[in-house]
């Protein structure tokens, strides 16, 4: 290794102390850490269990949608499943017990609304798959800005960006 | 206020030095895509930093100033060393973004998210795997991921 630092500081080193606001449930959605700190009061809580409400049902929608629209295609199903699973993991996230935030009780209904008819083809099915996810990550943007919770706010970007890194991968295998 | 800017400052620092590195330690005629890649990841981060300098001017505070040097996440002696330190890099800043997010409101924490994102396609982009929070180092990549499972 040629490179030898003048000063004892590794690339990791000022980045190690950032992730103090770690991805532990939304315990920490309640603690004002947004803004100026202090304890949020309680009209501020009951926003954000609004904004955990909104985004428990976008992601819910999301994700029938997109399985819905690959049902009809195996490939297209087998491609979107790990989209599939994030959300379930990010469902399982907001829907955390410690949260103390309330959440519906069934947060993978059924959406009121799905495609009335089946894609024409995978790839149409894959674009409709990557309008949906798009949409998505549009509310998760807008659900994080609006959060008053600073670990709100960070739980939901983050959302938002590992569901950009999944559309990169969103291809039907030749 | 200014500690997280400041930090997340810090982290951009970090990275625009490991992709001056990391450009130098490819070749352009022969690795021409990483080589590319690379020069666009500088470029942004070097974006970033400056939005963040202008913040914390805007705020009369003194923008942190980088290191000297650092140290190198790993050996860069061939391309899937320097993608995994490009990687490595990505998580870091995706994480420093995250803090800023938490930590400011409005058209700041917007800023913060669309640089998060940035980050977390970019870290794909060099081969990395999604993961549930892209913005944790210590996250491991998304088990459903059948490129992470073999």
């Amino acid at each position: 290794m040629p490179i030898v630092p003048t000063r004892r500081t590794a690339l990791t080193a000022p980045l190690a102390v950032l992730g103090v606001v770690g991805l532990a449930g939304l315990a920490g959605c309640r603690d004002g850490a947004g803004g100026n700190g202090t304890d949020a009061p309680a009209d501020a809580v009951d926003a954000d269990s609004a904004v955990v409400d909104e985004a428990v049902r976008a992601l819910a929608t999301a994700r029938v949608a997109v399985s819905t629209a690959a049902a009809p295609y195996p490939e297209v199903t087998a491609t979107v499943g790990p989209l599939l699973a994030l959300h379930d993991a990010q469902l399982m996230i907001l829907d955390a017990d410690d949260a103390g935030i309330a959440t519906p009780s069934s947060p993978t209904s059924a959406p009121t609304s799905s495609p009335a008819t089946p894609a024409a083809s995978p790839d149409e099915a894959l674009a409709a798959v990557r309008e949906v996810e798009t949409d998505l990550t549009a509310d998760l943007v807008v659900l994080a800005v609006t959060a008053g919770s600073g670990a709100l706010a960070r739980t939901l970007a983050t959302m938002a960006a590992a569901v950009d890194q999944h559309l990169l991968g969103l291809v039907v295998a030749p | 206020m200014s500690e997280p800017l400041q930090s997340t400052l810090a982290a951009e620092h970090a990275a625009v030095w490991l992709y001056a590195l990391l450009g130098a330690r490819t070749s352009a005629s022969t690795q021409p895509t990483l080589h590319d890649t690379l020069s666009a990841a500088y470029v942004a981060h070097r974006g970033r930093r400056d939005v963040l300098v202008g913040l914390l001017r805007d705020d009369g505070e003194e923008p942190v100033a980088a290191e000297p040097s650092y140290v190198a996440p790993g050996p860069l002696e061939d391309g899937d060393q320097v993608r995994a330190a490009a990687q490595e890099a990505e998580t870091a800043t995706a994480a420093a973004w995250a803090y800023l997010v938490a930590h400011t409101t409005g058209e700041r924490r917007r800023t913060a998210i669309a640089a998060l994102r940035d980050a977390a396609v970019r870290h794909v982009g060099f081969g990395g795997a999604p993961s549930v929070d892209p913005a944790d180092p210590a996250d491991p990549a998304d088990p459903a991921d059948p490129a992470t499972t073999g």
